[in-house]
């Protein structure tokens, strides 16, 4: 550990805390069991709101009658698509393209469900367990219609989802850069494949919630939920019922955890404070993990079709690919960015100077599919490194020379690809060394020396062992903006407001560290303060590993001029010139002359103080606001290398090594990335070995409870080892890039390839992220290894 | 999530018990309640009577009588499991039991309601087929019968009680000397449910196999007893090369619908597999350690 | 629109919670978890899945840890509960706690109460478990922040094992 000790001299060089593993200041009142989640708020009068979902994957409603529930005692109100039509428009999706069709979601539905699980009919009763009683009083009547699952068959657009459309293809994605056909015509070698990924979730461990209440003193609405841009929430609220930003505050207190299930605004978050302003009173409606397994975005599902040119030098000359993503039911706030991000970004590291992409988002009869830590990235990543092994393979290559031979090299950077994501802009790589990461991780796992032989020693005792890498680039630090405040009181403590809200990423921690710095103080002198639109007026929210790099950016530079304005300030009182002051230690100091010198506090009091005004033009306080502006994307770079051994008379797959090498620029703090990436491994370990959430062919969600949707525990995860590199990236002046989502964006990938690898004497060929279970893996070895 | 409202009832004696069972049709027992709440909380189970039964006095005994180990009704997993008694007597019991579920589960959960709730893909179903288990069983006027375990499973999700009746023990046979114990599971990852589960226990003398015990759970709706490989191995040497010989024999009807979380074909595959490892972890207990 | 529902059959209870009595009247169905959150405001216990797989429940009753999803409150009758509001009364960290912080074994916080309450009982029981020991104790939780490695740095921390090493 290596925490700073404030120095004792005021002319001590101060240890820097970015860059140091400080412990983090958010885990002492978690620790004690005082974090307040939604579910923890017990507002006087609450009233509990629960939900009729569909049973049927597609139907049409032919009568809703709630009769029954509305007599019942003990309900309060009871809410259908008629009811609400005139006060509710379709919830917002912010990622279509100008060309995409709108097939929105309506806060109940309005008189056809597609998914199981859709809203239909909404209630409020006295108590939570009174309010999951009415739900049996409420009677719908469905007239069932054809329902498509399957993603070819969504394609072919036999069964529509909306008939007025005539398709299922609800956009079309475009990736075009030099000249494909030309390159392929060329090409000494073309190979193709289909790839399939499959669904799976984000599920973090706190379900969704929600409380709304008329404030009585403003009469305004507050909407406290568990999401991850509280900002952003308040503007779709404001869009869906037309009621001002002005009259709506939106608070997300402590969440838990995200991963992009709550990067969505959802029908709770309208039908909630529908009742409340009926009712006026508190409405609670919490998310059971039943129904959160319906109910929160779904994500992954993909199939992509790739050829791949290469030069019998092993060039690797063009990529033509086209994908598919099982959308669902209908746009969600962010539908079309996995297959935007699948296509942009499919080369990851390498060269290949010619690509197209076409990227199709589909409906389906399953519930809406959004982001997932990665979004698209994961699935391209597993796609390209499949690909380069099969390549390796083929031309008797080497695995981590071909893809060396490939890989951009810094001098290569900035790199404009030629391609674009949706919201986030164009794809120009900016700062790092892929081949050097390649190779450490490579040293690292041991694929160096003696590992063929050490392999095949193994099969010969019947122990099959694997080595899978997986090299990727990705896209983090997304804008546009980020805003900050940080203001000084007269005691010289700090307090910093950022509009990116936090659900487990440690802010507290890395804000205070950037701040603590720029201003030269302690870092218990800092508050950070975040999740409430009316504390923090302005903000974007936590997603797309953006925080560090934008949030805490614009964090450091509204403490930069906070000391600028600081020094001015010290000029005044101590009637120097300001070009004669130095910032040194949390205080002014006249160059030269040590002792004269003024603290953060002295100026915070001179600054506000009543009695004895600044001069004119001085603003009366010690406070700053920044708005930090992404000037593009900053990429961060991994490779992953997993060991893997597979039990060939049982279909078992054991991890038995990972090791990460990554770089995300400028790093605040090591423990807190290095923990980003275990939690994302384990999240990719999930969807590789495990987790699914499948379908029957005729639409019914297959898992219920996290019995069925099974996800790693301790006993299922390797050890995993870490190294850094860093390359800063010029975008912002603190060189930070995201961190949040590379582990779960490299492991299907590593994890894939090592299985195939290990199966590679079976003459496997490995094109599905899985969910590889014993069984599937035993289905793909001989009844008889020997 | 939260269960539909019922009536709680907590008697003392089993006689008072079997009055609040008889209440209703829909009452139900409920002893540790780690497979009966959760079904209760997404209402797939709505009894209108619930008769709690761990106060009833005598029923957590762990206790040796008559050559067989008696375990009570509310005896929990976690006391099962950390009893010398059990560990020494019936380590077949003790090795399956470490894989029911967690610390934080067993340390509430009955062994005997987990036999009762007789999930097809639990493990001690198996355990209790293999040991020839017998089950207390009080009928609703108030007489005992016992019930051997291969009359016990009749179905997933269903058992020999009467309705409005209670089982209060279960009883497995003391090991005999000279006897290993061993047990495997697949499962989708660590303390999962058993895809398949093997559960052998074998009792050898001067090198020869004098009773061989194996039954696996996971197959079909109730767990099934391999006797073609008990057969083969008893009387014939207790080897290595026997055990993979006689788990060779292993066979039983694979029901797909019964475990939604593997195909049937698995199953098939890796039974001579789990019924091989069960028996060779057995064996490994036999030999004289160095 | 304010009729009042059918009131339910209340059974009295009497229980100690964190080292205070707590004599209440409850409907049999209401669960443990919801009575020490809803009814007593100790809402550091957290539900996470409402049917015992994930932990983020478990509190201590009568020393043992147990998940509170499973439990109804009336069953409760007559024993002592910790939460972990309770594990640390005075307000400061345990070395269990504490052990979390040092190694960073949490990210969202969101199943870590129920982690705390599952180590602060082993311990209590067992102050030197065994690797085994402690993997099971832990694998009787999910968390989806962390990936684990870092929770079980902070057990061995707290158990007295050395923190850094593969496991097996």
């Amino acid at each position: 550990m290596t925490v700073p000790e404030p120095t004792a001299g005021p002319t001590a060089a101060r240890p820097k805390y970015v860059g140091g593993a400080v412990k983090r200041r958010e885990d002492p009142r978690l620790l004690l069991g005082r974090g307040r989640y939604v579910a923890d708020i017990n507002l006087a009068g609450t009233v509990y709101m629960a939900i009729v979902r569909s049973p049927h994957a597609h139907a049409r409603i032919t009568s809703i009658d709630t009769s029954r529930a509305v007599a019942a005692a003990g309900v309060l109100a009871v809410l259908t698509w008629a009811d609400i039509k005139d006060e509710a428009g379709p919830l917002p999706c912010i990622d279509r393209y100008t060309d995409s069709l709108p097939v929105l979601q309506t806060a109940l539905a309005d008189g056809v469900v597609r998914y199981v699980g859709e809203p239909v009919v909404a209630l409020v009763a006295s108590t939570e367990y009174g309010a999951e009683d009415a739900l049996s009083l409420i009677d719908v009547e469905y007239e069932p219609l054809p329902v498509v699952v399957d993603l070819d068959e969504a394609t072919a657009g036999t069964t529509l989802l909306y008939p007025e459309h005539g398709t299922n293809v609800m956009t079309t994605i475009a990736q075009d850069v030099g000249d494909v056909a030309a390159a392929f015509a060329a090409a000494d070698r073309v190979y193709e494949e289909t790839f399939t990924i499959h669904r799976y979730v984000p599920m973090p461990m706190e379900t969704r919630g929600v409380v709304a209440e008329v404030d009585p003193i403003t009469e305004r609405l507050t909407l406290t939920t568990s999401t991850q841009f509280p900002h952003l929430v308040r503007g779709f609220l404001s869009g869906v019922l037309g009621m001002p930003e002005s009259r709506i505050r939106v608070v997300a207190p402590d969440v838990g955890g995200g991963f992009g299930a709550k990067c969505e605004f959802y029908c709770e978050e309208v039908l909630a404070p529908l009742f409340a302003l009926r009712l006026r009173r508190p409405v609670k409606w919490i998310e059971d993990r039943r129904t959160s397994m319906v109910a929160s975005s779904h994500a992954r599902e993909q199939k992509h079709t790739v050829r791949v040119a290469v030069q019998d030098d092993g060039t690797i000359t063009a990529v033509d690919a086209q994908s598919w993503t099982s959308n669902g039911a209908a746009y969600c706030t962010l539908a079309t960015t996995p297959a935007s991000i699948s296509s942009a970004m499919l080369r990851g590291p390498y060269r290949i100077p010619h690509y197209r992409a076409r990227a199709h988002c589909v409906v389906t009869n399953k519930t809406p599919l959004a982001v997932y830590r990665g979004a698209g990235h994961p699935q391209a990543v597993l796609v390209m490194e499949r690909m380069v092994d099969t390549i390796a393979a083929d031309l008797g290559r080497d695995r981590v020379e071909l893809r060396l031979q490939n890989m951009l090299t810094p001098a290569e950077l900035p790199s404009d690809r030629g391609t674009a994501i949706v919201l986030a802009g164009q794809v120009v790589y900016d700062t790092g060394d892929y081949g050097a990461c390649l190779e450490r991780a490579a040293e690292m796992i041991g694929l160096s020396g003696d590992w063929e032989a050490e392999q095949a020693a193994a099969r010969a005792e019947g122990r099959y062992l694997g080595i899978g890498l997986a090299s990727l680039v990705e896209e983090t630090s997304i804008g546009p903006y980020e805003s900050a405040v940080v203001r000084v009181d007269g005691a010289g403590k700090v307090t910093v407001l950022t509009g990116s809200s936090p659900h487990g990423q440690g802010h507290v921690t890395t804000f205070s560290q950037l701040v603590a710095d720029e201003l030269e103080i302690d870092i218990e002198d800092i508050t950070v303060l975040y999740g409430d639109t009316d504390v923090v007026a302005d903000g974007v929210g936590t997603f797309a590993s953006r925080s560090a790099a934008i949030g805490g950016a614009a964090a450091r530079k509204a403490a930069g001029v906070v000391k600028e304005k600081a020094l001015g300030v010290a000029a005044h009182v101590l009637e120097i010139d300001v070009a004669d002051l130095e910032w040194r230690n949390g205080a002014a100091h006249v160059r030269g002359v040590p002792a004269r010198a003024r603290t953060l506090g002295e100026l915070a009091s001179a600054a506000t103080a009543w009695n004895a005004p600044l001069p004119g033009g001085m603003e009366f306080n010690l406070e700053a606001t920044y708005q930090h502006q992404a000037g593009g994307i900053a990429f961060s770079h991994a490779t992953h290398a997993a060991k893997v051994g597979v039990d060939v008379e049982t279909g078992e797959v054991t991890v038995l090594d990972y090791v990460v090498v990554h770089d995300c620029g400028t790093v605040i703090n090591p423990t807190i990335v290095e923990g980003q990436v275990h939690g994302g491994v384990a999240q990719g370990l999930g969807g590789t070995f495990m987790e699914e959430l499948a379908y029957s062919p005729d639409g019914q969600p297959l898992p219920m409870t996290l019995q069925d949707y099974i996800m790693p525990t301790l006993g299922d995860m390797p050890w995993i080892r870490t190294d850094h590199m860093e390359s800063p990236t010029p975008l912002n002046p603190y060189g930070m890039k995201g961190a949040g989502e590379g582990g779960a964006t490299g492991a299907p990938g590593a994890l894939v390839n090592a299985l195939q690898d290990a199966l590679a004497p079976f003459g496997v060929n490995l094109t599905s992220d899985g969910p590889w279970t014993p069984d599937k893996v035993l289905a793909l070895i001989p009844e008889d290894p020997a | 999530m939260k269960p539909a409202a019922f009536e709680y009832r907590r008697p003392t004696t089993i006689a008072a018990a079997l009055d609040d069972l008889a209440l209703d049709a829909g009452a139900r027992v409920l002893a540790g309640g780690q497979s009966l709440v959760p079904l209760l909380n997404l209402r797939l189970a709505t009894p209108s009577v619930l008769v709690d039964i761990n106060r009833v006095a005598g029923l957590d005994e762990i206790a040796e009588r008559d050559g067989r180990v008696h375990i009570g009704a509310t005896a929990r997993q976690a006391v099962v499991l950390s009893s010398d008694l059990v560990r020494t007597r019936v380590p077949l019991v003790a090795a399956a039991l470490a894989r029911v579920a967690h610390p934080q589960v067993r340390a509430r959960g009955t062994v005997v309601g987990n036999l009762c709730h007789h999930d097809p893909a639990s493990e001690m179903p198996a355990v209790a087929l293999a040991l020839d288990a017998e089950f207390a069983v009080v009928a609703p006027d108030g007489s005992p019968s016992s019930v051997p375990a291969a009359d016990f499973f009749l179905d997933s999700f269903a058992v020999a009680v009467p309705a409005g009746g209670l089982v209060t023990g279960v009883s497995f046979p003391v090991a005999p000397p000279g006897t290993g114990a061993g047990f495997y599971e697949i499962a989708r990852k660590a303390k999962d449910f058993a895809l398949i589960a093997a559960a052998a226990q074998l009792t050898v003398a001067a090198g020869t196999v004098t009773e061989a015990r194996v039954a696996v759970t996971g197959l079909g709706h109730r767990p099934l007893r391999m006797t073609a490989a008990e057969q083969s191995l008893t009387g014939g040497p207790s080897t290595a090369e026997a055990v993979r010989d006689a788990a060779r024999l292993a066979r039983g009807e694979v029901l797909a619908a019964v475990n939604t979380r593997s195909p049937a074909a698995y199953r098939s595959r890796v039974l001579p597999v789990v019924v091989c490892r069960a028996l060779t972890s057995a064996l490994a207990q036999l030999e004289p350690t160095p | 629109m304010t009729s009042a529902p059918p009131r339910p059959t209340l059974i009295p209870v009497s229980l100690t919670v964190n080292g205070l009595p707590v004599d209440a009247a409850v409907p049999g169905r209401l669960l443990l978890a919801d009575f020490l959150r809803d009814s007593l405001g100790l809402t550091g216990t957290h539900v996470g899945c409402g049917h015992g797989t994930c932990g983020s429940c478990t509190v201590l009753v009568d020393g043992e840890a147990v998940r509170s999803c499973l439990q109804f409150a009336v069953q409760l009758d007559g024993c002592a509960i910790t939460t972990v509001e309770g594990v640390s009364p005075d307000g400061q960290l345990t070395p269990v706690q504490q052990a979390f912080q040092d190694n960073h074994g949490m990210q969202c916080g969101y199943c870590t109460p129920g982690l705390v309450c599952s180590l602060t009982a082993l311990l209590a029981k067992d102050p030197s478990p065994t690797e085994e020991t402690i993997v099971d104790t832990l694998n009787g939780h999910l968390c989806r922040c962390t990936g684990y490695q870092n929770i079980l740095k902070a057990a061995r921390q707290a158990a007295g094992r050395p923190v850094e090493e593969a496991h097996g």
